[in-house]
């Protein structure tokens, strides 16, 4: 009689959550349907990704700790990096980014890992050829990119993902592909961030044949922000030298240089800075040279601070400046 | 007619009482030492650095905010899950092994009433819990926002935000300090817990042992999490791996029916750790939900608690 009961009792149960089950398994999908429309619900985990976890993540997912798992293996992932594991690292990323997708800084950092550091050790390895040292460098810089991208299509409006992408490739000490820098630079054009906003203009001044582009961009940010944006030496220069471009149309602002520096002093320490950035990361040269030689005439610039005669191997620092300017006795002050 | 006869089916009277001395019960037990480790590790993390690099261009307050609300609302989840379970599993053992079962039973307490004040004792006990741990992640997490916020602000001032952008930039910052999405987060944690309590109160009435109870009702809990991934691959298309085979869909069809989906509560969660645009009716639905479950899972150990011999 008492197993007939739980006979009884277990098939009533069966049938019970069956029926309600199958009412309520449509609406249950449609709510999940919605909040992951809405981006509040994760997406599913792919197969694969299942297959490359542990079992200590694979105890917190089904526990409903996604989140949590994504922290603690973000912080375990560290390891990989000190040991210089960057396969078992990119593994990890997958993991991690799979948890939670809809956190920006998983992506940064699993890119950040590949194409930054993972890349600088491949160019760095001694024990490696040069030919491979290049070809794993260029594999990681590719993985690095293609972990920004990813993450760009689950965080389109992360500003730190644009950048550091863009970043990733305007870096002269990498494989800079200004194209791909102003590609992602491009999307920030209106961002929040004037440090994030400038770097468009900064990336296509270095591209050839895209100098107007640079000077209109330069115009608008002219416009929106003049006093903060000419606190930065390189907007002013290139401010004056973008506007001495002979191929603007007639008629457009062309900044003089009185309008730009508040003295020629400055200008000239600017300038001469300037100088590096034509010569070491491509930016426009424009009417540089005319511009220089004419401020050397009228400060009457020693030839230790004339880069036509001198060629400038560091930075020109103010107070470099300052005591060059009292051991030159023909400088005009 | 008899006085058993004139005994109403449900009483709240009843019920509260039977949930009050539930509550005495459980607090005898002391179970709420728990919460001093766990404040501990509230407080504990406020001090943890969580992104290990530094940087203007590498400040991320909302991302330690994130990590901050994840640790902590990751603790609250698995306490009051926890709890929910192993607290219902020994009530009703309990009450049979210090004879207070039969001494409620011979009283006029209809069946009904008492499982509902069990459950309602635990859930009230699970309340508790949550209320002091929910008071410590807003008190930590507050402080933790006002320390971003200075620190925000004055990289924000330093390279030339506009006032306009500025102020944005803080409200975004804010958005990830106690609101009230956050406390949506919390109470979708409490709804999980209760659900799980009632699976555990429908285990404990044909379960012979605690340890069957705890171990089936964490079972389901795991199982309960991935639900969903079995009831997506009904209603749409397998992302990877090929179309089902005839075994996959019965499995599937199985865990979709059988099985609450915990997947919807984590989902609330997660979108209110990430400040996401959780509504007021998603709420409301997940209320609804939560309540279907806990009055199937009632009715249920009604059933078979009705006709139980001891």
């Amino acid at each position: 009689m008492r197993r007939f009961k739980t006979t009884r009792n277990l098939i009533v149960i069966a049938v019970v959550l069956a029926g309600t089950g199958y009412w309520r398994m449509p609406k249950e999908q449609k709510f999940m349907e919605d909040l992951r429309e809405r981006k509040i619900a994760h997406p599913q985990i792919d197969s694969e990704i299942w297959s490359k976890m542990g079992q200590t993540s694979l105890a917190g997912t089904f526990g409903g700790l996604r989140s949590v798992m994504a922290s603690f293996m973000s912080i375990g992932a560290f390891d990989h990096f000190e040991k210089n594991d960057w396969y078992k690292l990119e593994k990890d990323f997958e993991v991690i980014t799979a948890l939670d997708p809809y956190n920006s800084h998983y992506w940064n950092i699993g890119a950040w890992h590949l194409g930054w550091n993972a890349a600088s050790w491949a160019r760095r390895n001694q024990s490696f050829s040069p030919a491979k040292q290049r070809l794993f460098e260029m594999e990681f810089l590719e993985k690095g990119d293609a972990m920004y991208r990813e993450g760009l299509k689950y965080n389109p409006a992360s500003e730190g993902l644009w950048f550091d992408r863009g970043a990733m490739w305007s870096n002269e000490y990498k494989r800079p592909d200004l194209k791909r820098a102003a590609e992602a630079f491009e999307a920030l054009r209106n961002s929040r961030n004037p440090v994030y906003r400038r770097r468009y203009l900064l990336t296509i001044a270095r591209i050839p044949g895209r100098e107007v582009d640079a000077y209109d961009e330069m115009i608008r940010l002219l416009r929106e922000n003049r006093k903060f944006h000419f606190k930065i030496p390189t907007f002013r220069v290139l401010a004056l030298i973008l506007g001495s471009n002979p191929e603007l149309p007639d008629g457009v602002l062309r900044p003089r240089i009185d309008q730009v520096f508040p003295t020629d002093e400055l200008a000239y320490l600017d300038l001469y800075n300037y100088w590096i950035r034509i010569k070491k990361d491509g930016y426009y040269p424009g009417n540089y040279e005319m511009i220089m030689k004419q401020l050397i005439d009228k400060l009457q610039i020693p030839d230790s601070l004339n880069p036509f005669v001198t060629e400038p191997k560091r930075p020109l620092y103010p107070s470099v400046w300052e005591k060059e300017l009292k051991k030159g006795d023909g400088l005009t002050r | 007619m008899s006085r058993r006869a004139s005994i109403s089916f449900f009483s709240l009277r009843r019920i509260l009482i039977v949930a009050q001395s539930t509550l005495t019960q459980l607090v005898r037990m002391k179970v709420f030492y728990f919460l001093a480790p766990i404040a501990l590790l509230f407080v504990g993390i406020q001090f943890l650095d969580l992104i290990w690099y530094q940087g203007a261009e590498t400040l991320q307050p909302e991302q330690e905010l994130r990590m901050h609300k994840n640790i902590c609302l990751g603790t609250m989840m698995v306490f009051s899950s926890m709890f929910g379970i192993v607290a219902t599993a020994l009530l009703i053992p309990g009450d049979i092994e210090d004879r207070t079962l039969y001494t409620i039973l011979c009283k006029p307490v209809p069946r009904f009433d008492y499982l509902v004040g069990k459950l309602l004792g635990v859930m009230a006990v699970i309340f508790i819990a949550m209320v002091v741990m929910d008071v410590l992640l807003v008190a930590t997490l507050h402080f933790r926002t006002e320390e971003k916020l200075v620190e925000a602000t004055q990289y924000m001032k330093k390279v030339g935000y506009l006032e306009a952008d500025l102020s944005a930039g803080r409200a975004e910052i804010s958005a990830h300090g106690p609101t009230l999405i956050l406390q949506y987060g919390v109470i979708a944690h409490f709804l999980k817990a209760s659900v799980i309590a009632a699976v555990a109160l429908l285990i404990s009435t044909f379960s012979t042992s605690t340890i069957f109870t705890i171990a089936t009702s964490s079972m389901i809990w795991i199982i309960g999490s991935f639900q969903s991934v079995a009831r997506e691959a009904l209603f749409n298309d397998p992302i990877s791996g090929g179309d089902p085979n005839m075994a996959e869909q019965v499995l599937n069809t199985f865990v979709s029916l059988v099985f609450p989906d915990f997947k919807l509560f984590e989902s609330i969660t997660d979108g209110a750790v990430r400040a996401e645009n959780v509504l007021h009716t998603d709420m409301t639905q997940l209320g609804g939900l939560a309540a279907i479950y806990v009055g199937i899972y009632v009715v249920l150990s009604w059933f078979v608690f009705s006709d139980k011999e001891f």
